[in-house]
Order: C-alpha cells, then structure tokens, then sequence
C-alpha cells in the first residue's frame, strides 16, 4: 500500500485528522468537472464522452429560486447525449455515473 | 494557448501524462465543486414536525446568488435509511405520514419544508451547499 501521498486538513493534525475533516486527500478521487452552463431552453447536445457521466442540475424559476440536486424530472443523460430543460444549471462530471 | 502550470494527481498505476481524465485524482485544468457549507460541526440536525403540521426548515447561506445544493433526509427516525433529494408521500412506506413537499434554495437561503399528515415525528436531515452558482 502506498504510504505517501498529499493530504490536507484544517484545524487538526492532518496525521490525527478523520476521514470527513480531510479537505483533500490524494488517494481520494475528487469530481471533475467536464462542462458547466445554464441552458435557457430546453435542449439536447453531445456531452462528447464515451460513457453516462455524472451531472448535476439545478432548475432555476422565474421568482429566483433553484431545485436542489435530484429534484429535477426533465433531464436526463444517455451514452452520447445530454438532453435538458429549459432554464436549468448544469453541470457534467468527467466520472461515470452508470 | 496551452496551459503548463497547475496541479495534476494521477491515480496509482497511471501516467502523469495521461490524456484520460477520469486517471486523475485531482487535475486543476477541470476544476471541481466545493463544499461551502454543511451543517453545524458537520452533524446532522433534527426539527420536530408536530402532529399534522408543515415545517419549513430556512438554512441561511450568505453567498448571495443560488447555490447548487444537495439534501439527505433520514424521514423515520432510527430506520438509517437517508433519501437524496426530495423524498414524497409514500417514499419510505405506505404506512408513514412524513414526507418532504419541497425543497430549493434562493439568492439568502435553502428552504426545506417536511408535511407531517399523523403524529408528531422528528425527522432528521443533512445538506452540503456547493460553492457554485445555480444561476
């Protein structure tokens, strides 16, 4: 097992630190984020990667408001496409999420 | 023109040099989300919904513009079964009378707002807020 790496914390000894005050941790994958935009109708485009990725979304309303991640039914993803509501922020992950 | 600065973490077995993104622990030519905020000592909270009451539970931010944001809600105490998202009437069995109506977030804060049709319940719930604009 590899016993080196890049580790940080806050506040407690990096060495002492639990899993969940460790901010970054090199042996911990972390998301990458693979493209970002607010669509302002809705729309299909070619995410351009060869797998299902992990997204992100959030449906913006009219009285300023945002739906939280998971409470959006008019987005989905597919192994070439993104198809997504209108005025929806979205974000696309470089990680596979099927 | 081409950056050739920055960070790259590669994951073990794999190149520094590889094209592959997802061969990368970290690389801050994709970037990432950020965690902003979580609950107090990041410890999940509780509210109290009465008997046949609605509770909104308003999580302020600060940020100042809608943030992305996730919820996990464990809606029958001591069960250990958390929901992502907004778990509906009839989520966790016909039989239980507490459900989540609602959830977004605006510009201040993050809205929660559980609906209880029976007897008082306490429901427990947990949230990361992404340091990202919704908008």
């Amino acid at each position: 097992m590899a016993d080196y790496g890049l580790k940080v914390s806050s506040g407690v000894n990096v060495l002492q630190a639990q899993e969940k005050d460790i901010f970054f941790a090199s042996n911990r994958n972390l998301l990458k984020t693979h493209r970002v935009g607010l669509s302002t109708a809705a729309q299909s485009f070619a995410h351009g990667l060869s797998y299902i990725p992990i997204f992100f979304t959030s449906v913006q309303s009219t009285d300023n408001t945002g739906t939280i991640i998971g409470n959006d039914r008019n987005t989905s993803c597919d192994i070439d496409n993104f198809n997504i509501g209108a005025t929806t922020k979205y974000y696309l992950f470089y990680q596979a999420g099927s | 023109m081409t950056k050739d600065y920055g960070i790259k973490v590669v994951a073990t077995g794999k190149l520094i040099t590889s094209d592959e993104p997802r061969e990368y622990i970290i690389n801050s030519e994709f970037g990432s989300v950020k965690i902003i905020q979580e609950p107090p000592n990041q410890a999940y909270q509780v509210v109290t919904v009465g008997d046949s009451a609605t509770v909104t539970v308003t999580i302020p931010h600060k940020l100042g513009f809608i943030p992305l944001c996730m919820v996990f809600t464990e809606l029958k105490s001591g069960t250990g079964r958390w929901y992502n998202g907004i778990p509906l009437e009839g989520f966790e069995d016909q039989t239980t009378t507490i459900y989540m109506s609602d959830a977004y977030a605006d510009k201040d804060n993050l809205y929660l707002t559980y609906v209880n049709t029976g007897s008082s319940v306490d429901v427990k719930y947990y949230y990361y807020i992404l340091g990202d604009a919704g908008s």
